[in-house]
Formats: structure tokens, sequence, C-alpha cells
């Protein structure tokens, strides 16, 4: 049976869709099979709350008077960049000036929760732009614009962090402790849209996606692109491999799915909520749909050394890490997530809410996600003959 | 002697029944000992003359240097008293913990960061991946605190 985007956004108008979150789909693709699912279901709505970093907030303020052409912003003491006379860019990684543990990420909840957020500024030494200095207060309502872009919006699959060193590491991956006594990994594996559509056969550019909350639209591969990842017999790349770019309006988000968090010694870190629904054109995409953790294998990595390349210890799969014992080295190892698996599975539910009750509607991608990328490297030129 | 007396005090104590000073408590202290009375057998001591069962929750003690002991001592509070006043008396240092871990439910993600630095298994994510605290087994290291994204874990003294 063939479905089209169209067919099922009827449906939706109908109210005749049938919409599974991705847990309840797996249940019916075991209980009935993949001939029966694709019959009879039409969307299925999957979700990730994982770490982010790779992230902008695109602020567009209002002019001021006299005029005036940013020049050194600071918001609540974070540095932005400027991209216009009145535009900012504000990374979700930068620390404020005196508080390590709060910054671009944080200002993003802030800003969302309809928060009062600091502005001051230099102007350029222009004489259409005469305003050398602003100082301001402003919130979410005074913005022309505040649109955040996430280039690596999701992820498809992620790597298992442990130490085998001595001495405790702070990593992007949280704190490692020595000696392979924990080991931490990111993904909302069965969840995850990407492990649910491999090769991205329903996802690609144009596709609207749910971003905490507001409703935001596929740019196309976001940042690490790796679509030559090697896979498991299951399709599952084995390590990071697709990533998805999005952007989205802030002012439908909700603040609960846009958090600002601090990892020790490492820094500022954004998480956000990410929900795409599945359309089940045929019996393909529902038998890629039927994926479980015992099929998701990931790597283990070595991060004692501080490379490009690093030592990995095998491979694994998501229903051993869900168990928080897993063996590395045949040395039984805690191990625990950097992503709220309970998060992901409540936005399956209001993504699935949104769509029943006409909120949400499926869009047909303009364009296929590029797979033919190879992953670059950054080499030093030293030495080279100029 | 000293036997003899806290007999006696066995026998006060067990007729209070109604101050409730008979329910059994548990406290929390780190013996420091000094390299000379490493030696003295504590837990057989504080089971056998105090009735406190002990749970050792971390121990650092090496030959010949001064050694660490984290210990949960359950008995009856004047027993538990007696026993600390005892353990004193043999040059080892005392200090009680106070401090537990507190959780702010309200900023927490349930993302799992706190459970994977809790050697002591005292965090775990539930079936439904909540995040679940099994207090007993809190030794109160402290790594979860800083290791919070989002501030949630909370020392209260």
């Amino acid at each position: 049976m063939q479905r089209t985007i169209e067919e099922i956004n009827d449906k939706i108008k109908n109210e005749r869709a049938q919409v599974l979150t991705a847990s309840e789909a797996k249940e019916v693709i075991k209980e009935k099979g993949s001939k029966y699912f694709t019959d009879n279901i039409d969307i299925v709505t999957c979700a990730s709350f994982e770490m982010n970093t790779n992230a902008l907030l695109y602020l567009s303020f209002g002019q001021t008077d006299p005029l005036i052409y940013f020049m050194d912003p600071y918001i609540n003491n974070v540095p932005a960049y400027v991209l216009g006379p009145t535009d900012l860019a504000l990374s979700c990684v930068l620390s404020s000036r005196d508080n390590l543990e709060y910054g671009g990420a944080h200002i993003i909840e802030d800003l969302i929760l309809g928060k009062d957020i600091h502005l001051k500024t230099n102007g350029r030494n222009f004489e259409v732009y005469p305003n050398k200095e602003f100082d301001t207060w402003f919130n979410i309502k005074n913005l022309n614009c505040a649109r955040l872009v996430l280039n690596q919006a999701i992820n498809q699959n992620n790597i298992v962090a442990a130490n085998s060193g001595a001495n405790d590491i702070n990593s992007n991956m949280g704190t490692l402790i020595g000696k392979l006594e924990n080991s931490t990994f990111n993904s909302s594996s069965f969840l995850n849209p990407l492990i649910n559509d491999p090769y991205c056969k329903t996802i690609g550019v144009g596709s609207s996606v749910w971003v905490a909350g507001g409703h935001g639209i596929v740019l196309g591969y976001g940042s690490n692109h790796n679509p030559n990842q090697h896979r498991n017999k299951h399709s599952i790349p084995i390590g990071p491999s697709i990533t998805l770019s999005a952007f989205a309006d802030t002012d439908q988000m909700k603040s609960k799915w846009v958090r600002g968090g601090y990892l020790k010694s490492f820094g500022v870190v954004l998480y956000v909520g990410i929900g795409i629904p599945i359309p089940v054109l045929n019996e393909e995409i529902a038998e890629a749909l039927s994926i479980t953790d015992e099929n998701i294998h990931t790597t283990i990595v070595d991060f004692s050394i501080p490379r490009r390349t690093k030592p990995i210890f095998g491979q694994c799969t998501y229903s051993e890490l869900r168990t928080s014992t897993v063996l590395i080295n045949e040395k039984p190892t805690l191990t625990a997530p950097l992503s709220s698996m309970a998060y992901a599975i409540e936005i399956c539910k209001i993504l699935k809410d949104e769509i029943i009750n006409k909120d949400f509607f499926l869009t047909k991608s303009i364009m296929p996600i590029d797979m033919n990328v190879e992953l670059k490297k950054l080499d030093s030129r030293l030495g080279e003959l100029v | 002697m000293s036997k003899k007396k806290d007999k006696n005090k066995t026998l006060e104590t067990s007729e209070l029944v109604v101050s409730g000073l008979n329910t059994r408590t548990r406290k929390r202290v780190i013996l420091s000992f000094p390299p000379s009375v490493l030696q003295t057998p504590i837990t057989y001591i504080l089971a056998k003359e105090y009735d406190i069962a002990s749970n050792i929750l971390r121990a650092e003690i090496a030959p010949e240097e001064t050694g660490k002991l984290v210990i949960e001592m359950d008995g009856l509070p004047d027993k538990l008293e007696e026993a600390i006043k005892r353990i004193k008396e043999h040059g080892i240092e005392v200090t009680e913990i106070a401090r537990k871990v507190i959780f702010n439910m309200d900023k927490c993600t349930h993302c799992g960061v706190c459970v994977s630095v809790c050697l002591a298994g005292a965090l775990k994510l539930d079936e439904e991946y909540h995040l679940q605290f099994i207090e007993p087994k809190c030794t109160v290291c402290e790594m979860c605190v800083p290791a919070c994204p989002f501030n949630v874990v909370n020392i209260d003294i």
C-alpha cells in the first residue's frame, strides 16, 4: 500500500488520521506485523531531548533614536556578534563575563520565559548612525524577530564515552571517572527520528519539525554530517552519522523544552526538545519503524586520549546501555544517558495530540538530505609549500 | 565496670517507650584514624557492646598510615552517643555528617547526568526513565551536585 503526504494531510483535516507515538508503534508492529501497520497507521511521532551545542539565537531589534549601528554588544553580560545595524547573533555556548555557569543557552531559556534581558552596546562611528552608547532592557515582545538556529538539531546516533586514564575528565559527555568507572551516552535511541528513518526517506529540506513547542523547518544537513558512517545489518549507523539543521521562531516555544545547562568544567550547553512526525508512506518505512533498542548499536570510545581518532572499546547495543551497566574491557561499568528519555516520550505524545487536533500538518520536503557528503578534517598547513 | 553501667542504661532506655527514644535511628559519621589505632576493631565493638549495625559507606585505610572510614551507624539514639564517646576515647576523630542531598524536581529534566557519576547506586532511572533517588544508598559523596547541568541537586547542611 502506498500513501502520499497530501492524503495524510487530508486525513488530518477530516480527523481520520491514525497517529501513534514511536513507543506505541513498535508494540503494534511487533504484535500485528508491518503489513497491518502500513494499512492502518498514517503517522508515527518521534522525538529527542538531547544535549546540544552548535546553536545560535538570531535577534533582530528595532532602531533607536538617534540611529545606532551596534558594536561590542553584551546581552546579560554575554558577548554577542553584530550582523547588521540592529541585528545580533547570540551563541548558545558562550558564558557570561561574571558567571561562567550562565551563558547563551540560559538567555534563550529566559527569553522564552518572558523575562527582561539586559542589552548593553556601543555604537560604530558612522555619520548616519550617531548613537555611540545604548543600555536597555528588552523581552521577547520588544523584538522584531528571535529565531533559534540549531545547526545540529538532531543527531542520528552518538557514541558512548568512557575514560581508561587514571584521572577524571570533565568532557562534553559529562564527568568521566578514571579507570572505566563510568560511561555516558547521549541519544534518545529508539525514539530518535533519524533512527526510525535511517536513510532520511521522509525527512528532507523543508520538512516541518516541532522545536520546543514551536514549529520549525529543516534547513538541510547539519554540523558533523557523516552519512558514510558504518551501519549495522539493520541499517543503523554505529556512531554519529546524519545530522539535521533546523530553525524555528522562539515566540511559540515553551521554556520547558528549551533549557540552558552547564557541564562542570566544560561550559554552557543547550538542551532542546525536537519532534518529527514520520509519515507511514509504504511498508519499507513501516519496517524501519520497527527498530528497537536491541538492534541499535553504538561504539564505546576512550576519552582519555584527546585526539581526533580515539581508541575504541568495541560496540554495544542500547538495550545493554539501558540496564545501566555495560561491559567495557570485561569490566562492568556504570553507564547513564545525558539525554532525557522521559521528556522525549512526553514530546512524542504532545506532537501526536497536536496532529490529532489539527495544529500540526506534514510538509512535503523540497529536496532530499544530501547523502554524498564526506566529513572533512581541519588540518594545519604548516610546512606546506606556498 | 563500664559494661555494667551500659546494661543499666539499656534498662532505662527500654522503659522510655512513649518518648520514641527507643526507635532505632541512623547516624552517618566520618572516622579519621591515626596510625596507632588502626588495629582497633571498631565495627566489632559497635556491634557487640552497643548493638549498633554499622554499614561501611567508604573506607580509605592503608597500613602504617592514617585511615578514613565513613560509616552509617544504625542503633538506639542513646547508644549512638555513647558509642561515639567511646570511639573518641580511642583517639579517633569523629565528624558527624548532617549533610543531605536534596533535589529540586521542578527543574529536573530526568536526563541522567547525575546517574552517571553516582557510583554508590543511589540514583537510578526507573522503567519510565524518571529519576529515582534511593536515599539509604547515598554516601553524600556530592559528585552529583556539580554534575547536574540544571542545578537541581543541592546539599542541605
